[in-house]
């Protein structure tokens, strides 16, 4: 399957396209972007491309994943956000855990857009896996992502490394 | 996506399915799978990953890597396909499309890459034209040049991949 759409009241969170990938890849060299991510590293093209069309054979795969945020005014790739369980280990418990992430591109940050996106995630992910438990990793200094995981519900319940680097561990129930 | 099913004499070359990954994830587990392709072999969780990458690029590109099955034992021995990497790599792939290659231990020896590669570049040319074809292999990988040497392909540069020497190979129309 691919990503359903979804709507909220400023944003369309769509299945992605080949179209997406100059932004996608654009996002993901940004050093602003890739501080607060993964090894903190910008990434190259062939990089940027393993990781996007991962996202298309996540779906395929387990019937969720992650989506394009688009605006309604404009409908171009901005970000994105959704679930991922690439099977690493990420701690004790969390097995089978889907993973919510988030990202946007830095010329629409502070526009409460990231909340706005991880809500409507997760109303479809409560109508996908039901009660279920869902984390959220961020890195430690990442005061706005830790912002909106606080403001979409999430708690902390751990401090520790993840890939090498001080992280957040945030979780909560659908 | 293209669900194109190629058929030669022993062999059955069809699209992935998700129940292929035990399959999958034991062949690229096999250092000796792995030695002139990635390095070292794949843990799980990577094989999991690369395998839903596999379905992914299908999607996006519109075309991909099958499966091989033999068809006296309907079991998978092997994987060939185009691929679009956007490869770190001088001189650029960009716009020539790349074939690639690779069948588990138990397989090897047998002419069964080219076989399925003679197969997969006969479908490349009804999908992309008649058009130039690359490849690259390490420059101890001698199976796989001779694979490609039989297929038509050319050495034409000698380059560096992720830090390590590969034969860069040409198919011209």
């Amino acid at each position: 399957m691919t990503a359903p759409r979804l709507e909220t009241g400023r944003l369309v969170l769509r299945a992605i396209t080949p179209a997406d990938f100059p932004a996608f890849a654009a996002m993901s060299a940004d050093p602003v972007v890739r501080r607060f991510s993964g090894d903190g590293k910008p990434r190259s093209e062939e990089e940027s491309w393993s990781s996007f069309i991962m996202i298309a054979g996540h779906w395929q795969m387990t019937g969720y994943g992650s989506w394009a945020i688009a605006e309604k005014a404009g409908g171009s790739f901005i970000g994105e956000v959704g679930f991922m369980d690439r099977k690493r280990d990420r701690g004790p418990g969390l097995a089978g855990v889907p993973e919510m992430g988030w990202g946007l591109i830095p010329t629409v940050f502070g526009k409460g857009y990231a909340t706005e996106a991880v809500n409507a995630a997760l109303v479809w992910g409560r109508g996908r896996f039901g009660p279920a438990r869902v984390i959220a990793l961020t890195t430690a200094d990442n005061t706005a992502s830790i912002r909106v995981a606080e403001k979409c519900g999430f708690r902390e319940f751990h401090r520790g490394l993840s890939a090498g680097r001080p992280r957040v561990f945030f979780d909560r129930i659908l | 996506m293209d669900n194109s099913v190629l058929e030669t004499e022993r062999l059955l070359i069809r699209p992935p399915r998700a129940e292929d990954f035990p399959a999958y994830a034991a062949m690229w587990a096999d250092p000796d799978v792995t030695r002139f392709i990635n390095g070292a072999p794949l843990s799980a969780e990577d094989a999991w990953a690369k395998f839903m990458r596999g379905f992914g690029h299908w999607q996006l590109a519109g075309y991909g890597f099958w499966a091989v099955i033999e068809k006296s034992t309907g079991l998978r021995v092997g994987e060939t396909g185009f691929l679009d990497v956007h490869r770190d790599i001088a001189p650029s792939l960009d716009g020539i499309p790349e074939i690639g290659w690779a069948f588990a231990k138990a397989a090897q020896g047998k002419g069964y890459a080219t076989e399925a590669v003679r197969a997969a570049l006969a479908w490349g040319e009804q999908r992309f034209g008649k058009v130039r074809f690359a490849c690259i292999i390490a420059p101890q990988n001698a199976p796989s040049l001779n694979v490609a040497a039989k297929t038509g392909f050319k050495e034409v540069a000698r380059t560096t991949y992720k830090g390590e020497p590969t034969v860069m190979l040409y198919r011209e129309p």
